[in-house]
């Protein structure tokens, strides 16, 4: 089995979106994904503007990034709407796509994990599965280890290790328990991660009533502008409709 | 503190069943180049979180989890919004047909879910996570004709691995269940 590599998206450290509270890029992110309802026009304001942003908060590189993976799919869909219907549809559905594409990349490209956590119990979110979402990002690194070591162990018994598959129908149940053979070690290791986490949250006294988290998300000036300015662009192209 | 849906133990085993599911789909792939090929690893891991806690809403849990995750990770190349939902929709295919089934199969006087709902439950996550994409493209405004072209087949290969996936999945469960790893778990819970 071809295996690839868990990498975190890298925080930009020099972005001033650090300092912004992760709940207004939830809203910035939120506001970008409903703009691309819009007609061209006002579409094209709101896509520079947002453009401007990534450019200006340093984000510009991993948003082009994933835009770069997506690159196969952007020619087909544009070449098929130019042919069938034009190119101002082309140019239209083309936009709208890349700023659906982009528009989380302003939180998953400049907040951390823990950020993102605390926003989340700001926003509502029952602090026990945030703290769950804190945990599986933790787990990350030790369940590919643990992954992959299984993977080796049972090819070094002669498990797992199979001719590879050329079309779906040579799918068999012979592969499908090779698979068990490798499933069945991760889930036991996760249930007794699991456990030892749930362990040391409790010794640390995460179920007490009396918890308070370190630290507290407050909106600030730069929070504060970043909204109005949204509402504002938000409000034009709504007008230039 | 008044009792909770989940307990910590089992919220804390389904985020790890998250980060299980993302480190399958990056690091433990199938030999094939297929859409819908992964669903095969991931489904049956949805599919075994909800075995493990079979509590409504594991699945959607570990769905959200790992949607979140993923969209950490940077994986997928439609962007945060689409890997967030298509993740999550996965996890809310698979709890709807375990919580579903019980009943109907109850209701028609049959056997107990077993191995054939677990398929269907696979199924049924790997299409909504289709599903999911189909809908964004069709909110962005994609004509209905473009689409029907281009996920068609994608369609066929997600609904034959998720029929995989799911039936992995039961394959793990009843493998657990003879190793005694439900008599562990009870301890442990």
């Amino acid at each position: 089995m071809p295996r690839g590599d868990v990498r975190r998206l890298a925080v930009v450290e020099g972005s001033f979106l650090r300092r912004v509270d992760p709940r207004t890029k939830i809203a910035l992110s939120l506001a970008m994904s409903a703009a691309v309802t819009l007609p061209l026009p006002s579409l094209a304001l709101v896509a520079a503007c947002f453009a401007g942003l990534l450019v200006a908060a340093g984000v510009a590189r991993p948003a082009a990034a994933q835009l770069w993976r997506g690159r196969l799919w952007f020619a087909v869909l544009f070449l098929l709407d130019w042919c069938v219907v034009g190119i101002a549809f082309a140019v239209l559905i083309t936009l709208r796509l890349a700023l659906l594409t982009s528009s989380f990349m302003l939180i998953f490209a400049s907040t951390t994990p823990d950020e993102l956590r605390l926003a989340g119990e700001r926003l509502g979110v029952p602090p026990r599965l945030a703290f769950a979402f804190a945990t599986a990002f933790g787990s990350l690194g030790l369940m590919e280890r643990e992954w992959r070591g299984i993977l080796e162990a049972q090819q070094a018994r002669g498990i797992g290790s199979a001719p590879a598959m050329q079309r779906w129908w040579q799918l068999r149940r012979a592969d499908l328990a090779r698979v068990t053979a490798l499933v069945v070690p991760a889930i036991v290791l996760a249930t007794q991660r699991a456990w030892s986490i749930g362990e040391a949250a409790a010794a640390r006294g995460f179920e007490s009533p009396e918890r308070r988290s370190y630290r507290v998300l407050r909106l600030r000036a730069v929070d504060h502008a970043l909204l109005a300015a949204t509402a504002l662009v938000l409000g034009v192209s709504f007008l230039l409709r | 503190m008044g009792r909770t849906y989940f307990s910590t133990f089992e919220l804390l085993l389904l985020a790890v069943f998250a980060a299980l599911v993302v480190v399958g789909n990056v690091a433990l792939r199938l030999p094939l180049k297929m859409p819908g090929h992964s669903g095969v690893v991931w489904m049956a891991l949805l599919v075994i979180a909800r075995g493990v806690v079979p509590k409504l809403g594991a699945a959607s849990s570990v769905g959200l989890l790992s949607g979140l995750l993923a969209a950490f990770v940077g994986v997928g190349d439609k962007g945060g919004l689409d890997t967030l939902l298509s993740y999550t929709a996965a996890g809310a295919g698979v709890d709807l047909v375990s919580g579903l089934a019980p009943l109907g199969l109850a209701a028609l006087g049959l056997a107990p879910p077993g191995a054939l709902t677990c398929a269907v439950a696979g199924l049924v996550g790997n299409l909504a996570k289709l599903g999911v994409k189909v809908l964004l493209e069709l909110w962005i405004g994609i004509p209905t004709g473009f689409l029907v072209l281009g996920r068609t087949y994608p369609a066929l290969t997600h609904t034959v691995f998720g029929l995989a996936g799911g039936y992995l999945g039961a394959l793990v469960l009843a493998a657990l269940r003879r190793a005694g790893f439900f008599a562990y778990l009870a301890a442990r819970r």
